[in-house]
């Protein structure tokens, strides 16, 4: 039994609650005592003596605080010292497993330096049971009582709880840091997330409608989720995906280009880009929107021959690009519902596949005696939607027709670009989630969502790929472990059980462990700083309240200062006849087994 | 107190007298401190400090305690001064020496007891005690 109680603090608090009146008195006094006044007695300052005698009755209550804090400071700093060991004995396995790698260890080699490092955190997770608390066991049972340690934070009776039971434990052994099972020949989860790009909208394979999000079971057989995701942000953002994409989305961009006049010579001159603007103004219709920019950039480009462009847009429902040299009618018609036609025999009209969707419609306004252009004005679309549009947009040749069709909405164009960020944004997301819940997650070049560790169970056919339209779950894709996508996902998810030919599985793995012990260190790191406040809070109390007699009224009395005031003390005590704890000194032996 | 009477008449534990087993605690808690090698003795030790002074604390803050206002007052000071100290270092890399210190003092403290003068005859305490 150890001599405090373990979490209740309802004594240090009722101590803490009387000594708030106490702190009220001295905030009277606070002048006085930051100045480091000397109140050597009653004469040098009624006031901070009569308070100080006052608080003679608290000393024990003050006392009973600082036993609380003690406790807390050895079961926290049990917890860190083991948490230290665990750390480094992570960061061995895992030098080891890389030297390994590269050195050709024996996989028998490599799987028994594994076992004994998980012996050992084991151990070292074990052993740091203080008075019946062990922050990072993860259980209770062999000498643990308790998994959870509750710390008094302010004379509110405020607590602030470090580990806790269950799923809150701050559990650090092999199991609880995911390293269960953990071999050279482990396997990591690939969920293959498909390419993003403005193209494809940001769905890419992923179902849009992830719902709840992405949920890893760990335990096919418990069906015991292992990483609660926070879904809602992971819902959100996939949510935000599928509200951006659009049917027909097409960028549009107008250019005009002024090559050099000298013949035979084609430099690019002040190449021009304007992107139009009206595209995000549903109030007029695209080929409006295409001519007037036309009209403006042909303008600029050729000082003199807008009319001509402008009059072949106005003639008719067909308008179009005209041949200013000519003037003989249209390059390219656009109708006004933004299908584009290149004119059969107009020389100065071409059509160019840019690759990516994109299809740039150019017109010469201007020629040199060579008949190379020295002006010309073109319509890039770019089709970052609907993959039937860029195939028909790509197939145009001279003389066809191509269909722009509704592609000309600016906001759809935007909310394209946006969903392709969003759905990055909800993948990074997924993955930070993955990685705190102590999965070690990341995602490659080619959008593979790769994870291992957290005692994720990988065993179980490679390649395994399962539609999942209406399902709400893709489970059983192998015997044990278990992907799922809550919600109501549409599209199909590619989920791939991958066995790695050397250990990178297993270094993924001690990876995701030491994020995991980092968690845990971080809330001990808390833990520390919250006791300490609580005892440097304690410790202007206790010195206001010892300050009577010869003593200097130190906010918190430095080292140096209690080395002079105990060598002062020694002095007295030395032509005392009387022990210090001269009611019941032999108790202090029990202290120390006697 | 009603223990006050029987206190300097009743042989402690072991024989020693209370200065003598105040010097015992404070050399067995200081073979602690020097001692310790590893976090889990290192922390162990520290406990003892804390609870070591916390017991001291609470005598010398009872009525009972008849140790002069000044005295008493230096050493509520020195002893919540090492409870802080013991649960900072606890918690964080700080040196033992000042504890370690702090309680050589008051070993040699209750030694020059033991070399000073004889204390008055313990009915004269008990008279004051009483009358007190």
């Amino acid at each position: 039994m150890s001599l405090f109680s373990v979490n209740t603090n309802l004594g240090a608090m009722a101590a803490l609650k009387s000594l708030e009146q106490t702190q009220n008195m001295l905030t009277n006094t606070q002048n006085q005592i930051s100045t480091g006044l000397k109140v050597s007695s009653a004469a040098d300052s009624p006031a901070v003596y009569a308070i100080t005698q006052a608080m003679d009755g608290q000393i024990a209550g003050l006392s009973a605080v600082s036993d609380n804090l003690s406790f807390a400071a050895q079961v926290v700093g049990t917890a860190s010292a083991s948490t230290q060991n665990i750390s480094s004995t992570l960061s061995t396995l895992k030098q080891t497993l890389t030297l390994g790698q590269t050195q050709g260890l024996s996989q028998t080699q490599m799987n028994d330096t594994i076992t004994a490092a998980l012996q050992q955190i084991d151990s070292f997770a074990n052993s740091a049971t203080m008075n019946g608390v062990n922050l990072v066991a993860g259980a209770t049972g062999n000498g643990v009582t308790d998994t959870q340690l509750n710390v008094l934070t302010d004379t509110q009776g405020d607590q602030f709880a470090v580990g806790g039971s269950g799923a809150q434990a701050m559990n650090a052994t092999s199991t609880g840091l995911g390293l269960s099972g953990l071999s050279v020949t482990s396997n990591d989860v690939q969920l293959a997330l498909g390419t993003d790009s403005a193209a494809n909208n940001g769905t890419a394979a992923v179902p849009a409608t992830l719902g709840s999000g992405l949920v890893l079971v760990a335990d096919g057989t418990s069906g015991v989720a292992a990483a609660a995701l926070p879904t809602g942000q992971v819902a959100s953002g996939l949510a935000a995906t599928a509200a951006g994409q659009a049917t027909n989305n097409t960028a549009v961009t107008l250019q005009t280009t002024n090559f050099g006049a000298t013949n035979g010579t084609q430099t690019a001159q002040n190449p021009g880009q304007q992107t139009v603007a009206m595209l995000t103004d549903g109030s007029l219709t695209a080929t409006q929107d295409i001519m007037n920019e036309l009209n403006n950039l042909a303008s600029v480009a050729t000082g003199g021959t807008a009319a001509t462009v402008a009059a072949a847009a106005v003639a008719g429902s067909a308008a179009g690009i005209a041949d200013s040299t000519a003037g003989t009618g249209s390059a390219f018609t656009i109708n006004s519902s933004g299908q584009i036609t290149l004119v059969a025999g107009q020389t100065n009209g071409s059509i160019t596949d840019l690759g990516n969707g994109s299809t740039q419609y150019t017109y010469v306004l201007q020629r040199d005696g060579d008949n190379n252009p020295i002006q010309e004005v073109s319509v890039i679309a770019a089709n970052v939607g609907n993959t039937s549009n860029v195939s028909t947009l790509q197939s145009l040749t001279s003389g066809s027709t191509g269909t722009l069709a509704t592609a000309l909405d600016g906001s759809q164009a935007t909310n394209n670009t946006a969903a392709v960020a969003t759905r990055q944004a909800a993948i990074g997301v997924l993955t930070s989630a993955l990685n705190a819940a102590g999965f070690n997650a990341s995602v490659d070049a080619n959008n593979n969502l790769t994870v291992s560790g957290n005692n994720l169970d990988t065993t179980g056919p490679a390649g395994a790929t399962t539609a999942v339209a209406g399902q709400a779950t893709v489970s059983n894709l192998w015997a044990g472990g278990a992907v799922t996508v809550a919600g109501a996902p549409t599209a199909t998810a590619t989920i791939i059980g991958v066995q790695q030919a050397d250990a990178s599985a297993a270094i993924s793995n001690v990876d995701a462990a030491i994020t995991k012990l980092g968690t845990i260190s971080s809330a001990i790191g808390t833990a520390t700083q919250h006791i300490t406040g609580m005892q440097t809070f304690t410790s202007s109390l206790s010195s206001a309240l010892t300050a009577g007699v010869g003593a200097l009224t130190d906010a918190d009395m430095a080292t140096e200062s209690a080395q002079l005031q105990s060598l002062q003390t020694k002095q007295q005590l030395g032509i005392q006849a009387l022990s210090i704890a001269n009611q019941q000194p032999q108790v202090l032996l029990k202290l120390f087994g006697g | 107190m009603q223990r006050t009477a029987s206190y300097f008449r009743t042989p402690q534990i072991g024989g020693a007298t209370p200065r003598e087993t105040e010097i015992l605690a404070f050399g067995l808690c200081n073979d602690r401190l020097t001692k310790a090698t590893t976090p889990r003795e290192r922390i162990e030790a520290l406990g003892k400090t804390q609870q070591l002074w916390s017991l001291l604390v609470k005598d010398l803050a009872s009525d009972g305690n008849r140790l002069p206002e000044e005295l008493k007052r230096n050493l509520l000071g020195l002893g919540f001064w090492a409870m802080g100290y013991a649960t900072k270092a606890a918690l964080q890399n700080l040196p033992l020496e000042p504890l370690v210190n702090v309680h050589r003092d008051m070993i040699d403290g209750l030694r020059a007891q033991a070399r000073a003068p004889a204390p008055p005859p313990a009915e004269t305490w008990c008279e004051r005690s009483v009358t007190a």
